[in-house]
């Protein structure tokens, strides 16, 4: 039992090692796109508001694929 | 419009800034090269990329500037530095703080994967005829990646970038990006960067909010109000110069927010990015608006490397196109961006002397005699300086201004009054002279037409009593008004003058001449005269004002006059003087020194009475006015500013001496037609040395009646 539990100790602690590096590596945020109203051509523009960091100050809009892009000859109300 | 030549005066001006000795300004259009104008930098590389239009950049590139010699440090997602529109503008020492290394250029297929190329396009953009080009296309870009394709920003990667743009010399800062927050550690960075006098351009952001984004907003927190003198917050216009719907606006940032375009902007984009299918593409946001600040400010920096940061945000502040309401305001701050303007002088030019004094380049000027003739033609260039203390070269042919006179013209304005009496053999005559009156009168008589001055004499032509006579002082020639006093006897002449140069009176003259003659006989004689001429703020006439002032002028002058009558209606007179004038330089005059001039005039003519009828004359007259034969000005010129924004100065020495001779000819004739009426005739030739050689040719009547 003693054993079982130092192993679930170990376990967590070696679960929350990882879980700190992978947040060192990749970014914590989460990139939310904001819509911020159409444009003269009916094409929604949006903005990018992640969440803590500082980010781009670049109109953003929906592509054809469903992602994003500041292209807009390449969005999807094109 | 070239503003720039104006300067100053139809020139003015202003030409291209005069580099060169001292540290001087540091980019200079080649004087070989042929002169374009701004239609020649409206190309399809410049029409493609529509911000430049709207800054009024064309008009710098026509002058020659366009940020040569800075660096630029893009902040931001990466620049792909092997993009054929950027290649041969990337600084060396760029990096990458995403990824960990010297590759700053973008990975990752982000939405923002190429906005750092698309800022760096805007910034400095090759000039190659491909694609389009920079507002400060000579810049160069510092890539430094602190953003990842997704376009985040971990704050220890811009501290970081911040850091490194210090280290190589960055002298702005373009940061496309912001946020809602802002660690104490970055804000000490911003500080880092205004304490090592370096711009930075930060976007107002997309939030469509009163006020912008937390980084742009430093200067109103505690500890950081001293950023407000080189950060610029920037917010984005369309194409109509209309604040985008999208924009933050100035708000509480507005005495350091300005507007430039960031709607729909055309830029390089990197090449292997999918969301775009060639090289460039467009992007809005005040992303785009946010470099067109950081290009100009590199241009302005690029021509004034002498100018600290707040200097040039001042300049770029005070030049934009108010936008909105009036003024400085919550929605445009300074107003939009123009570069033409932020390149144009701004307030009144100034000369500079060597010794700190600045004088009004508009009241500053030279005014030639003929006895310098053309010998100031082409003379020199020289800095001036605008409110800023911003150096412009200036072309001083456009302050000289020369005489007209060959004797011809200016005297037909002349009046006159003598007075004169004798007592025994003692004769004392008062002359008094003003040029205001354009008809003359005198005494009993009545002058009808012209009235002219020169080279008769008066002692023997009664209808030419005028008070220029061959024996008059070839050295007061050019007096404007004068008073004098003669005292004779014997053969001896003792006149006083006083006189001054223009019609304010305000460059006093004063003559002292002692005259001798010995009668050989009662067909020929010598007469010598020696003249002391002092004056107090011309030389010889030449009369330099305010900045080339020059001290009192003193010559000391010898004429020897000689009469010979071989039969007694022939006389033949002829004249030659020679005079020294030492002039005082001083020390707060851009002429710091003036050697010893050496003078000379002399004359000839032959004088035949009683030809056709009696007491009528006829005669020819050869004259070489006074000129300088011998002499030189020393100028110390302001030429460009040095380093540490102090003025540099450069000595000239020229030849005041007439690289020609001028020349006049005379033929006259004049007769009684009544009684006590008289008929004179002249013909005038003469070539007049001024800013060029020309040949004036003069036709007089003069009809006299006594009453």
């Amino acid at each position: 039992m003693r054993l079982n539990r130092s192993i679930k100790h170990l376990s967590l602690i070696i679960s929350l090692f990882f879980v700190a590096c992978s947040d060192v590596k990749k970014p914590i945020d989460t990139e939310v796109y904001l819509p911020i109203g159409m444009d003269k051509d009916g094409c929604m523009r949006y903005r990018l508001k992640p969440t803590t960091q500082m980010s781009t100050q670049v109109i953003i809009y929906k592509s054809i694929n469903g992602g994003y892009t500041p292209n807009k000859n390449t969005s999807n109300c094109r | 419009m070239n503003k720039l030549l104006l300067l100053v005066f139809s020139i003015l001006i202003l030409s291209g800034c005069g580099g060169g000795g001292g540290g001087g300004s540091s980019e200079n259009v080649a004087s070989d090269m042929p002169v374009l104008v701004a239609a020649d930098y409206r190309t399809t590389e410049y029409n493609a990329q529509y911000g430049l239009g709207k800054i009024n950049a064309d008009d710098i590139y026509a002058d020659g500037y366009s940020g040569s010699g800075v660096v630029v440090g893009v902040i931001d997602t990466g620049v792909d530095i092997d993009h054929p529109d950027l290649v041969g503008n990337i600084a060396s020492g760029g990096y990458d703080y995403v990824s960990g290394d010297t590759d700053a250029s973008p990975t990752g297929q982000g939405s923002s994967m190429s906005h750092g190329t698309h800022v760096a396009g805007i910034i400095a953009g090759m000039k190659n005829s491909v694609g389009m080009h920079g507002v400060a296309y000579s810049a160069k870009i510092l890539p430094l990646r602190a953003g990842d394709s997704s376009g985040s920003f971990a704050s220890s990667a811009i501290e970081n970038s911040i850091d490194r743009a210090i280290s190589q010399n960055a002298r702005v800062i373009n940061a496309s990006f912001g946020g809602s927050s802002i660690s104490t550690a970055l804000a000490d960075k911003w500080k880092l960067a205004h304490t090592n006098d370096i711009i930075t351009v930060h976007a107002a952001g997309n939030d469509g909010g009163s006020n912008p984004l937390l980084g742009a907003q430093l200067p109103l927190h505690a500890g950081y109000e001293d950023l407000s003198s080189t950060l610029i917050a920037v917010v984005a216009t369309n194409s109509s110069n209309t604040i985008t719907s999208y924009s933050n606006r100035c708000g509480s940032a507005k005495n350091w927010c300005m507007a430039a375009p960031g709607d729909g902007v055309y830029s390089t984009v990197a090449v292997d990015d999918n969301n775009y299918a060639s090289n460039y593409g467009t992007m809005s946001g005040t992303s785009m608006a946010d470099p067109h600040v950081a290009g100009a400010a590199a241009v302005l920096r690029g021509k004034w490397p002498s100018k600290n940061a707040a200097q040039i945000v001042t300049i770029l502040y005070d030049t934009a196109t108010d936008l909105g309401a009036a003024g400085i305001d919550d929605i445009y701050g300074r107003g939009l961006l123009n570069l033409d303007n932020a390149l144009f002088a701004q307030g009144v030019l100034t000369i500079s002397t060597a010794s700190g004094a600045s004088y009004s380049l508009a009241d500053s000027s030279i005014q030639v005699a003929s006895n310098m003739g053309n010998s100031l033609n082409g003379l020199l260039s020289m800095s001036v300086f605008d409110k800023y203390k911003r150096d412009y070269s200036f072309d001083m042919n456009g302050v000289i201004h020369y005489a007209s006179e060959s004797g011809l013209v200016d005297e037909l304005n002349y009046s006159d009054t003598n007075y004169s009496s004798a007592i025994d053999d003692l004769q004392l005559s008062v002359n008094l002279q003003d040029n205001s009156a354009k008809m003359t009168t005198q005494l009993n008589e009545v002058n009808v037409g012209f009235a002219h001055n020169t080279l008769y004499n008066s002692e023997n032509i009664s209808g030419f009593s005028k008070q220029y006579s061959l024996f008059d002082n070839a050295y007061l020639s050019q007096l404007k008004g004068s008073s004098s006093i003669q005292i004779a006897k014997d053969n001896a002449t003792l006149e006083l003058l006083s006189g001054y140069w223009d019609a304010d009176n305000e460059q006093a003259i004063k003559e002292v001449g002692v005259s001798f003659l010995n009668d050989f006989n009662d067909d020929f004689y010598i007469k010598a005269r020696l003249s002391y001429l002092e004056e107090d703020e011309t030389f010889l006439s030449n009369y330099f004002s305010n900045a080339y002032k020059t001290g009192k002028a003193k010559t000391h002058a010898l004429s020897l006059i000689s009469s010979l009558k071989p039969t007694a209606n022939l006389n033949i007179i002829a004249q030659y003087s020679q005079g020294n004038t030492q002039v005082d330089s001083l020390s707060d005059s851009v002429i710091s020194d003036i050697s010893l001039l050496k003078s000379q005039y002399y004359s000839a003519t032959v004088l035949n009475k009683n030809v056709y009828f009696d007491d009528d004359a006829l005669f020819f007259s050869l004259k070489h006015p006074l000129q300088i034969t011998q002499g030189s000005l020393n100028l110390s010129l302001a030429d460009g500013l040095n380093a540490d924004d102090s003025i540099s100065f450069v000595d000239r020495r020229i030849p005041i001496t007439a690289s020609a001779l001028s020349n006049e000819m005379s033929l006259g004739y004049t007769a009684n037609y009544a009684k006590n009426s008289q008929a004179s005739v002249l013909l005038n030739r003469a070539n007049v040395l001024g800013s060029s050689i020309q040949l004036e040719n003069q036709l007089m009547l003069k009809m006299t009646k006594k009453f």
